[in-house]
């Protein structure tokens, strides 16, 4: 019986094929002087499924500290995350984190 | 004003003076919410449509672009709902102008006053320092519009306070 093996990858495809799936970008949540610290902690609840202890603990680095990596993610999912966090009003990016 | 819940509901009662300030507030985010990113006034669209996480992403123009046409598209498919609180809000019938939302619309109609909010600091330059004077340091200042600009804020913020009290009430 003859055996089909899948061609080897290119270096190139498979970088992209590793950095589609490698969670290596941080979603960074900055402060700001508008949003309300309950609304912030609403937004992370809501966007990122946090229960409250841990979206209160990621609002008060914001307000604290300036700013707080609240995902790392793969690049697509951090995008998602990206766009639906600016949505609500918060200010927000995304970098690569190596 | 005053907000609850009832069941899946969320019930918000203002008096007349509240109704006619948030109607107005909400008639002005529309507006703004029809604009495409690259008509609002530049500091507006800093606070609405920031590229800074694209940039930060490397994200090329034509994906910036089509980035910005999508945060563009969610802000503009809250406007029929938004038209409807307006006209409830500006109904002379009712002694208690009244806004009975589901909660999922409720949580619509809070991120919509929040962009208002940071539309109207980013529009009269209300920044952290402002935002901290003393009423009586407020009137020495600033000026007469950027006082009116944070009474607004303030308002708003109470009215977002009041909805997330509702909405997070068991």
């Amino acid at each position: 019986m003859n055996v089909e093996t899948l061609p080897e990858l290119d270096e190139q495809t498979e970088e992209k094929v590793k950095e589609a799936f490698e969670k290596n970008w941080n979603v960074i949540v900055w402060n700001d002087p508008i949003n309300l610290m309950n609304y912030v902690v609403f937004v992370f609840m809501r966007v990122l499924g946090f229960p409250r202890e841990k979206a209160t603990k990621h609002m008060l680095e914001v307000h604290h500290q300036g700013k707080s990596v609240v995902a790392t993610e793969t690049r697509e999912k951090a995008e998602l995350y990206h766009q639906q966090i600016q949505s609500h009003g918060l200010s927000v990016t995304i970098e690569h984190s190596s | 004003m005053h907000g609850y819940r009832k069941k899946n509901t969320v019930i918000l009662l203002f008096d007349h003076f509240e109704a006619d300030l948030l109607s107005h507030s909400i008639k002005r985010l529309i507006q703004n919410y029809k604009l495409r990113p690259e008509r609002l006034p530049a500091r507006v669209a800093k606070a609405w449509y920031s590229t800074r996480g694209c940039e930060s992403a490397a994200m090329s123009e034509d994906e910036t672009k089509e980035w910005l046409r999508g945060l563009n598209e969610i802000k503009k498919s809250n406007l029929r709902f938004l038209n409807r609180c307006v006209k409830n809000l500006s109904s002379k019938k009712a002694a208690t102008p009244t806004l009975r939302l589901r909660i999922d619309l409720a949580a619509k109609l809070m991120i919509a006053l929040n962009d208002h909010r940071l539309l109207l600091a980013a529009q009269h330059n209300v920044g952290e320092a402002e935002m901290s004077l003393s009423a009586f340091v407020l009137t020495k200042q600033l000026t007469s519009r950027q006082m009116a600009a944070i009474a607004q804020i303030d308002f708003l913020a109470w009215v977002v306070e009041e909805i997330l009290a509702a909405i997070q009430r068991p």
